[in-house]
């Protein structure tokens, strides 16, 4: 278990006290995947860079396991971070060795017995599917190779905490699925707890149990991911999130609809099951056309969001309306772009 | 010509014999404890490591001082201490204590800036994995300045050369001061052909050779 108590972090920039780190107050549990999200110079890196002391807080502690790691001895610290692990979005992988002193590296660090060295870095290596890679240096591999010997690397002190630092922001979207898929691999055999910083709320929706939003340095909303993306409740989350599921409806399409009105649907959870659209079109005399739409699931639950065309007397379209925002947790009616409603 | 060959057969052993003596101790002198001193210089400006500006800009202070002297002047000036190390202020001996005092400030700076190239993320890296100091440095810190490292050396061979050229003036022998008291001050410009020849192959096999090195091991 991981408890931030307090934690300030400040820097000295030419004569400006900057605060890059406030009063944060943050307590990770064994065994979950916690993600701290915010817009980039949010505090973020900063943050998760005090977990393992790289950057030590102005004020506050930092307990691992219910003990301060802010007053340890250099060695205490070092024997620590042993159990630390870290990867970093620019994988940050020593240059002038080969994939295998990479990984025997952090091996040595922790005294591992040379004659067993050779067989921990084949296990590590084709956990990480990079077996036939061993003798090769890092600037022969591409960006998400890199980063799973990073992984390896990592892990392979058998950490309890594993700390990414953006680890998939400089990745495509191939490599972003790899990289988190290996995650989810190791934390389902080894139970270890992740604390992982991104920008990308993709990465969040399909990897995160937790979430902390960051702002100006401040913690500004701590919840499960469903609730994050069902219900944000700062505004900063909000707009995270509108970036991240932002239902563009065209012009042409908005301007070519000349009968009834257009209403965006939001549903999620159990809402999700309720057949009420086809009851809305049986109970009132009006027909509804599906004109944009997107569900996501998120911890195996449903968000969902529909655009809807609903056509029919005025009167008929009104009383849809109601039956739809009792049933649903919120409506919006969208208006074409000259502003008038249809 | 004939008094040429004379002068080369009796006098170019014993040159390259001084200049070799002279470049070989202060190399590995300048290596070592120029090198130690471009490391602290390296760790006192790091925040990664032990950020200290007092050490720091002692250190550098005096690098600088010994940096701003022409290699000519600085001679002249280390007499007295030359006096004191070797027990007299001519000869190869002699010459070989102000070249490498020059030397080790000129390859302190040369090693910081080796060292600070080298990525903070990597070793920041390599913090975070709970390494040890020394594990850090000789594994990571030298690993990665390495091909830079080469080129530092590189550098600071040949600029040795050029240093040791200079001995003559307190009698320091070498090929430099070969080239001078014959091919200049007795016009005997066939020497001053063979000694110049000489200087050029070697600054130029040094740099290849140097440079041929540090590619092998760069491996970005």
């Amino acid at each position: 278990m991981i408890e931030l108590k307090n934690i300030n972090v400040e820097f000295k920039l030419k004569d400006n006290l900057v605060q890059a780190v406030k009063k944060v107050n943050l307590t990770i549990n064994k065994g979950e995947v916690f993600g701290i999200v915010g817009l980039s110079g949010a505090g973020k890196s900063t943050l998760v860079r005090v977990i393992n002391l790289l950057q030590k807080p102005s004020s506050g502690q930092v307990l691992i396991n219910g003990k301060d790691i802010t007053s340890l001895n250099r060695t205490e610290l070092r024997k620590t971070r042993l159990k630390i692990g870290m990867i970093f979005q620019h994988f940050n992988l020593i240059s002038g060795k080969t994939i295998y002193e990479n990984i025997e590296f952090v091996l040595k660090a922790n005294n591992y017995p040379k004659e067993k060295r050779r067989d921990r870095i084949h296990e590590l290596l084709s956990l990480v599917n990079l077996i036939d890679k061993e003798a090769v240096h890092p600037s022969n591999l591409s960006g998400g190779q890199k980063q799973r010997v990073g992984i390896a690397r990592a892990i392979a002190n058998e950490p309890e905490i594993l700390l990414c630092d953006e680890a998939t922001s400089a990745l495509d979207l191939e490599n972003t699925e790899e990289i988190l898929n290996i995650l989810k691999d190791i934390k389902d055999k080894t139970g270890i707890t992740i604390v992982f910083i991104t920008h990308e709320m993709e990465v969040a929706k399909k990897f995160f149990n937790r979430v902390a939003v960051m702002s100006k340095g401040e913690i500004v909303e701590v919840n499960d991911v469903y609730s994050i993306f069902s219900d944000p409740k700062h505004e900063i989350t909000k707009s995270l999130i509108n970036k991240n599921s932002n239902l563009d409806l065209p012009k042409e399409i908005i301007s070519s609809i000349k009968k009834g009105e257009i209403i965006k649907i939001n549903y999620k959870g159990d809402d999700s099951l309720k057949p009420v659209i086809s009851d809305v079109a049986k109970k009132f005399n009006v027909d509804i056309s599906i004109i944009h739409g997107k569900i996501d699931y998120i911890d195996g639950k449903p968000i969902g969001t529909l655009i809807t065309n609903i056509i029919g007397e005025k009167e008929e379209i009104s009383k849809a309306k109601t039956y739809i925002k009792d049933n649903v947790i919120k409506t919006e009616r969208i208006i074409n772009e000259y502003m008038e409603v249809i | 010509m004939d008094s040429t060959i004379e002068i080369l057969k009796s006098e170019l052993g014993q040159a390259v014999l001084d200049s070799g003596k002279m470049i070989g101790t202060a190399m590995i002198i300048s290596l070592i404890i120029g090198g130690t001193l471009g490391l602290i210089l390296y760790l006192t400006s790091n925040k990664l490591f032990f950020k200290n500006k007092v050490i720091n800009s002692i250190a550098g202070f005096f690098v600088n001082i010994i940096r701003s002297l022409p290699f000519v002047i600085l001679l002249v000036l280390l007499i007295p201490f030359t006096n004191i190390v070797v027990g007299s202020s001519i000869g190869p001996e002699a010459a070989t204590v102000p070249i490498t005092i020059a030397s080790i400030a000129f390859f302190a700076r040369l090693s910081e800036g080796a060292f600070s190239e080298v990525d903070n993320g990597v070793i920041e890296a390599a913090i975070s994995s709970g390494a040890s100091l020394p594990l850090i440095l000789s594994d990571v810190l030298i690993v990665e300045a390495f091909p830079s490292l080469i080129r530092a050396v590189t550098v600071n061979l040949v600029s040795l050369i050029g240093f040791s050229a200079m001995a003559g003036i307190v009698g320091g022998g070498g090929i430099g001061d070969l080239a001078i008291r014959y091919g200049y001050y007795r016009y005997e410009t066939g020497v001053m052909i063979v000694t110049v020849l000489i200087l050029v192959i070697l600054v130029q096999s040094i740099q290849f050779i140097g440079d041929a090195l540090a590619t092998k091991f760069s491996r970005r």
